[in-house]
């Protein structure tokens, strides 16, 4: 390692970030106005009238929301709150439905464009993310069903996972 | 001090409607019309900023402190660690580190196209994932993927799929630290419920991966590299995601189950190798010397007490025929050469998919037992 190379590293490393970094003020900005305003309260109010079957929707949500913005960040960001005070509402013990958001997120990575796009880079598939999104389809769900099982036997048989 | 209105339309639907609006103009930018994503989140900011003046009646003033104060927690708590962590990344493939990681990793494993599949997909994409992700396991892992001759698409897929369960440690935990930012709840209780259910989750990708290389028989065939793999994975995430902190579990699960699968290897190999994927469990060139190998590999499962022997007679016939796949697949001479240089070269892994081709030439059309 000489300075060079460090220098080299380094604005390797802004060009590949600096969106990223931009993204990472926007969007929490965004999410604090969003909850500071009583947007994300108003969302989980009307969430709550699902009652206990919310527990199935907390992970699609997490999965919607990183399916089409690509990063499990800015999910968490945006939908963090609310989830929380949906659980807060309807006496999810609190940290499960923020976790099952954020698992969530995890699964809808596969199928997330802005993710695909990357990783479809080193291959022949650049510029062909849709055929790659449409392969990853079907296991994606079924490993989405399985979180949805893990949720729901959590809340029922070990919530003490998910205790203060 | 300013009180939150919960139904400012008087409808609760409407209000659900409009609360929703911020979050589906936000996807519809990045998803539909594809904006860049600060362009994207930068007009979204403006809309929910108008929304929450005009309809929710936030004050301006203290709106304006609020979105500054997410704006700073955004560069401290998230910008601040993942730049750095890309940085000890990219230090990484410059220094030519990562390329020797890669190259020292496929020499230890088999040609078996399973047993590359979880060392790579598995392993190798959850430590990318915990220090960078971005879609960078699926760039580094599907070229390999492919030379070692799985279909690009389904390459693409495996390296995919097996990005699942890591992702909320991306980036040194990212997700994590945003999620404790806004909820308020504390960081290591947050990572440690998070980290249990991923452990729960890691249990089912390793088989799917397995079947998805090499079909029902196949995964069968190779079962104790899919419980290797995902205990292994667990065994390192679990305690580091619950005692630790959201920063590491992705690094030390990947590190353990590096470990636990090379001493696996060291005791066990897939009774016949899987040279080439895509489904096709292909018969063995010469007939099994032994039972086959699910019979076989469970009889080593129930007779513990025979472990030592047949793990020794396992280890002389895995040399030998070691020595023999030298011979015939010519391991590239940088392999053997203790002088090789590094590659200075940047890479997303791509540069070198034609050197590990070259090595596993004649690979697809031969079935070894190893």
């Amino acid at each position: 390692m000489n300075g060079s190379q460090l220098a080299e590293i380094w604005k390797k490393t802004w060009s590949q970030m600096w969106g990223a970094l931009l993204v990472g003020v926007f969007i929490f900005g965004l999410a604090y106005v969003y909850n500071f305003s009583g947007m994300a309260a108003s969302l989980a109010k009307a969430f709550s009238t699902l009652g206990v079957a919310f527990i199935v929707v907390a992970p699609i949500l997490g999965f919607i929301g990183v399916a089409l913005s690509g990063s499990n960040t800015s999910t968490n960001a945006m939908f963090g709150k609310f989830q929380a005070l949906v659980g807060q509402i309807l006496g999810f013990p609190p940290l499960l439905l923020p976790t099952l958001n954020s698992v969530g997120a995890e699964i809808g990575k596969p199928v997330a464009p802005q993710t695909a796009s990357v990783g479809v880079s080193t291959t022949k598939f650049v510029r062909n993310e849709g055929a790659v999104i449409r392969h990853n389809f079907g296991w994606t769900l079924a490993l989405l069903l399985y979180l949805m099982v893990i949720g729901v036997a959590c809340y029922l048989f070990f919530p003490e996972i998910a205790a203060h | 001090m300013f009180q939150q209105i919960l139904d400012p339309t008087g409808n609760l639907f409407i209000t659900w409607l409009v609360a929703l609006v911020p979050v589906v103009a936000l996807l519809f930018m990045l998803a539909v019309l594809r904006l860049s994503a600060w362009i994207a989140t930068l007009i979204g900011s403006i809309i929910t900023f108008a929304l929450g003046y005009y309809v929710w009646q936030m004050p301006l003033d203290q709106g304006e402190l609020a979105y500054l104060y997410g704006s700073a927690t955004g560069v401290w708590n998230v910008d601040w660690i993942t730049f750095w962590g890309v940085m000890l990344f990219n230090t990484l493939v410059m220094t030519g580190a990562f390329d020797k990681l890669r190259r020292w990793l496929i020499s230890q494993g088999t040609q078996d196209v399973r047993v590359q599949t979880i060392l790579f997909a598995w392993a190798f994409g959850a430590l990318l994932e915990g220090l960078v992700g971005f879609g960078y396991p699926w760039a580094f892992v599907a070229p390999i993927l492919i030379a070692i001759g799985i279909p690009d698409l389904d390459a693409i897929r495996v390296a995919a799929i097996a990005n699942n369960a890591p992702v909320s440690y991306g980036a040194l935990g990212a997700p994590i630290i945003a999620l404790a930012a806004v909820t308020g709840y504390p960081l290591l209780a947050l990572s440690g419920s998070i980290s249990k259910i991923v452990a729960i989750l890691a249990l089912l990708p390793p088989w799917i991966l397995l079947y998805l290389v090499s079909g029902k028989r196949g995964m069968w065939g190779a079962w104790p590299l899919a419980v290797v793999g995902s205990l292994g994975y667990i065994a390192g995430q679990l305690p580091v995601g619950t005692f630790l902190g959201p920063y590491l579990p992705d690094v030390v699960g990947a590190i353990v189950c590096f470990i636990c699968i090379l001493i696996l290897l060291k005791l066990w190999r897939p009774g016949r190798c899987l040279a080439m994927a895509a489904r096709r469990f292909q018969a063995a060139q010469r007939p099994l010397r032994t039972a086959s190998p699910a019979a076989r590999s469970c009889r080593r499962g129930f007779q513990s007490s025979c472990w030592s022997l047949w793990s020794w007679r396992g280890q002389v016939h895995g040399r030998r025929s070691l020595a023999s796949l030298r011979r015939i697949f010519r391991f590239p001479p940088r392999l053997r050469s203790r002088k090789a240089r590094p590659s200075r070269r940047y890479s997303t892994g791509h540069h070198s998919s034609a050197e590990v081709r070259s090595w596993f030439r004649g690979s697809s059309s031969r079935c070894c037992c190893a």
